[in-house]
């Protein structure tokens, strides 16, 4: 019997003109979406292979280990094609200072803000907007549709087992419904491979569980078309329903609660923290500059005290040099008090703010994860490392580099023997530095564990949904009036 | 006749449900944006000032001018910018001004704050080009076919009605009990602006007011557009599908592809290509000024151990003649910099400019992406807004250049290099300070209301231009029309 009223809504759903249609542009919409995300992928390695280059080109030719100023790209990642998230709405660069300051500039869209004007669409887009729309579509009269027209009537006359019924519609509908959308998703997947996109092994994991999180969302509202089409007595009234929860789900709730969480939550703008550091940097500096107008004043006293003029070249030019060399290597180690405290300090800073930005993130998106729509793009985003974690740990990490890149050229700078400052007396023949060995800068992203733990919340919330419609599909069906 | 079936059309969607869930849920996205769009615009003063403050305070133990070598300025926010945001949350709201360089603009709101960019803001142009238009083809996908099919069609001419007076009367009507019902949401909105303290200009309201039009003139191209379709089609079922296919296409795909296309075909450099360029340079530079410097103190050190003795005068001419080493070294350095800078930004600007008419020339077929366009132009938040505050910040940072000029005769920017090789002269007088408040004050000033039109007239004229096709064809297919 239940094979049977599968077979039947399967029939229902797949030989209706709706159907043709819907499915013809649910194709279309997902292959477009995996074009443009491996257009954008291609695009931004491209940028980011030219701008390497040409950063690789700058520093072989720099002469001095101090000079060297490298600029860090994001690496772009294959899961933006599926989900781009804040990727590009967040900077794709930051300069590697002696200081340690770590600001990542140059978004996609300030820089190429054509693109912002409609906006990108990816594949998440389209399961959160369109898919959505259409799951209502196709299932919000399959219950009151079938009263209406006398099928359900017609159908109850034999005997049905309503449990049976019921089950069978939530089946058929979502094999319906779901199986087709799996060919285009394929094709799409074809078309990752054709464009020989580097997916590593961990990337198709994501790829597979993101695809489980746009079932289950997928599914809760085919559940939820079903259960307003049981509690419901005319389609018409079951569409205009749904219409308003789709329209509170899927646009509304996600931008209300980052909204609300905007007001309560309050954090200093980007000039503000600026501000402050330039402040402090100010200050430290202005000290370190009286040290050094004091420090200058007494090596001009430690030159007359050594009587330089009245000793013959050779020796002059040797105490010069003694002289000298003890006040830069003063100079030096001051220096490096300074850089620290600068780079202490912005540290500090980043940490509060970071910190009252983490604090607003998660007031806002517990408010949005009402929504199953919010649920699942903040599930997409967690999968794909496209979420808010992405510039907090691109930062982290270029920090870390920081330390690590400029440890090195100090070393280098001191086998050198240089001083770091502009030796206005010395002869030495500048050469180009050797830069084979330069610590060079890797972005390790989340796990598969972490990802999955991420997502699991929001995954979590979505199968409580499907759970909930389910429960009370069955619940307002068995009370049905089928007349 | 026309008058009565307007009259029959109206009462016939105002008394449905459907019109009174549409109804309910306009009104509240509508009101809500306003809502939100105040708040935000207040908040976003907020932080504009502290900003501001900020940037004063960065600078207020400055005892000299020639300390003060770059400064922020900040674009302040757009009240109708809260309302249809367009790019304005993606361009840059602050510029640098060194004096030397074009300022180029940084710290868009969505790069500081990614939270608000993960869902979007809502506005006014969004509830437009998505819900309205949505809601425009479910009021009338089945304005014609759906008669036929409940048999009212044939109903209604049975008596002498002209067919001209009929899908007149439909048109209007529909148009009317979709237009009229939104216009109480959006007049409570406008009522909402003074009674959260938003004062907006003359200028500001003839904007609300031209957006309003733009937002009915779209919605009226879907309106006769699903009429038309709805005359070609037998059914509803499939006038409804086809109209589906429309909006998905007109909303999602064309725009989207039109940039795309234009991506591809005309390729931009990034700005980090153009500023690797302009650092390799700049270091060239300064290694040029090292040897520059090395040749000076070479000879000055010959001059030294060949016992020739220099006298506190001669030491006096060595030191101007290095200052003027320095001065003349770092201007040319700055000049050709600079010359680099701007034939390249130049050149990156000129294919931008190409890639826009492009991909917007591609995107008109589109009504939602004529929409856009026209939207985000009447209320300043298009692409020009990127282009005029980059304009205006360099226009500022000319006039912040001379000012400083004036107070310490000297230019501003270089290498910040001073060497000296005389004894310091100890400072006389004690500094003097200097009052920031005399510095001069950056504020934007949007593009008049004259240039807003003239750029947004066109996208009008094609809204129109829509609106009159979609009219005559369904006017056309509805004469022919099969009543039975």
């Amino acid at each position: 019997m239940l094979g049977t009223l599968i077979e039947k809504e399967l029939k229902a759903i797949l030989l209706s003109p709706k159907f043709v249609a819907v499915f013809a542009v649910c194709s279309i919409l997902i292959l477009l979406s995996i074009y443009i995300g491996i257009e954008e992928y291609s695009s931004s390695m491209k940028h980011y292979e030219a701008v390497n280059a040409q950063v690789e080109e700058q520093m072989r030719s720099e002469t001095n280990w101090l000079a060297l100023r490298p600029s860090i790209l994001r690496y772009p990642d294959p899961m933006e094609i599926f989900v781009s998230g804040i990727n590009n709405d967040i900077g794709r660069q930051s300069d590697i200072n002696q200081v340690g300051v770590i600001k990542l500039t140059n978004s996609n869209y300030s820089e190429n803000t054509i693109f912002s004007v409609f906006r990108s669409m990816d594949p998440t887009f389209i399961v959160q907007i369109v898919l959505s729309l259409f799951a209502i579509l196709f299932t919000y009269d399959a219950i009151c549709g079938e009263r209406e027209s006398g099928t359900l009537k017609l159908s109850f006359s034999n005997s049905v087992p309503r449990i049976n019924y019921i089950i069978a519609k939530l089946i058929g509908s979502w094999l319906g419904l779901v199986i087709p959308l799996l060919i285009p998703l394929l094709l799409g997947v074809a078309m990752v491979m054709m464009y020989r996109i580097p997916m590593t092994s961990d990337n198709w994991i994501q790829f597979s569980i993101l695809i489980g999180v746009s079932l289950l969302y997928f599914s809760a509202f085919i559940c939820l078309g079903v259960l307003f089409s049981a509690v419901t007595r005319g389609a018409s009234n079951s569409f205009l329903y749904l219409l308003v929860i789709w329209v509170s789900f899927v646009l509304i709730i996600p931008r209300a609660g980052v909204m609300v969480a905007g007001h309560f939550v309050k954090v200093p703008t980007s000039a503000e923290i600026s501000s402050n550091l330039t402040q402090k940097y100010r200050e430290i500096v202005d000290e370190y500059s009286e040290w050094q107008k004091e420090e200058s004043k007494k090596l001009s006293g430690s030159y007359e005290a050594a009587g330089l003029n009245t000793l013959p070249p050779e020796e002059r030019q040797a105490k010069t040099k003694e002289i000298y060399d003890s006040f830069i290597a003063k100079l030096k180690e001051e220096r490096n008090t300074v850089t620290k405290k600068i780079a202490d300090y912005d540290a500090f800073l980043n940490e509060d703010w970071r910190n009252r930005k983490i604090e607003r993130e998660k007031f806002g998106f517990s408010l949005s994860r009402f929504s199953p729509a919010s649920a699942f793009q903040l599930a997409a985003m967690n999968i794909a490392g496209t979420g808010m974690s992405l510039k907090n740990s691109y930062e982290d990490q270029m920090r870390a580099y920081s330390d690590t890149f400029n440890r090195f050229r100090n070393e280098k700078e001191k086998q050198a023997g240089n001083s770091g400052l502009l030796d206005l007396l010395g002869d030495k023949k500048e050469k180009t530095l050797d830069i084979s060995e330069l610590p060079r800068f890797k972005y390790a992203g989340n796990d598969t564990g972490e990802v999955i733990e991420h997502a699991a919340l929001d995954a979590g919330i979505l199968s409580l949904y499907i759970l909930l419609t389910i429960g009370g599909t069955f619940i307002a069906f068995i009370r049905y009036d089928v007349r | 006749m026309f008058k009565l079936i307007l009259y029959k059309e109206l009462r016939e969607i105002t008394g449905t449900a459907k019109f009174a869930a549409t109804f309910g849920i306009c009104s509240i996205l509508i009101i809500l944006a306003f809502f939100t769009g105040i708040k935000n615009y207040q908040s976003g003063i907020e932080e504009y000032k502290a900003s501001q403050a900020a940037e004063l305070r960065k600078h207020e133990k400055r005892t000299k001018w020639e300390e003060i070598n770059n400064f922020q300025v900040f674009l302040k926010p757009n009240p109708l910018a809260s309302l249809v945001m367009g790019v304005s949350n993606d361009t840059g709201r602050s510029a640098n001004i060194d004096g030397r360089s074009k300022p180029a603009t940084y710290d868009s709101i969505y790069s500081q704050q990614p939270v608000f960019a993960v869902f979007r803001y809502l506005d006014l142009e969004f509830v437009f080009q998505i819900i309205l238009s949505l809601f425009a083809i479910l009021f009338a996908f089945d304005a014609i076919n759906g008669e036929k099919e409940r048999g009212t069609l044939r109903l209604s001419f049975a008596n002498s009605v002209p067919k001209a007076s009929y899908i007149l009367g439909k048109l209007a009507g529909s148009f009317l009990a979709l237009a009229l019902p939104l216009l109480v949401p959006i007049l409570i909105g406008v009522l909402l602006l003074p009674l959260m303290g938003l004062t907006l200009t003359g200028k500001e309201w003839l904007q609300l007011v031209l957006f309003i039009i733009s937002g009915m003139l779209y919605l009226g191209v879907f309106l006769t557009l699903s009429v038309f379709i709805s005359g070609l089609t037998k059914r509803s079922s499939s006038s409804f599908l086809f109209l589906l296919v429309i909006w998905v296409c007109s909303v999602l795909i064309i725009p989207k592809a039109s940039v795309l296309i234009a991506g591809n075909m005309v390729e931009v450099p990034p700005t980090a290509e153009i500023s690797t360029k302009v650092v390799q340079l700049t270091r060239q530079n300064n290694r040029d000024m090292d040897n520059k410097l090395k040749d000076f103190f070479k000879n000055l050190e010959q001059e030294r151990t060949q016992g020739q003795n220099i006298s506190p005068e001669i030491m006096e001419q060595k030191q101007k003649d290095l200052d003027e080493l320095l001065e003349k070294t770092t201007e040319d350095n700055n000049k050709s910099v600079e010359s680099l800078r701007n034939r390249l930004f130049e050149e990156r600007r000129n294919k931008q400019v190409k890639q826009e008419r492009l991909a917007f020339g591609l995107s008109r077929i589109s009504p939602t992406a004529v929409f856009t366009l026209a939207a985000t132009t009447i209320c300043g938040t298009s692409l020009d807004l990127r282009n005029h505050f980059q304009e205006k910040a360099s226009e500022y940072s000319q006039s912040f250049s001379e000012f400083i000029r004036s107070k310490t005769g000297q230019n501003m920017g270089g290498r910040g290099i001073k060497i000296r090789i005389t004894p310091m002269k100890e400072e006389t007088k004690p500094p003097q300070g200097i009052d920031l408040a005399e510095i001069p004050e950056f504020t934007y000033q949007p593009p008049e209301l004259s240039a807003i039109l003239y750029s947004a007239v066109p996208d009008l004229g094609i809204l129109v231009l829509f609106n009159l096709v979609f009219f005559c064809g369904a006017f056309i297919a509805f004469l022919r029309y099969d009543l039975r």
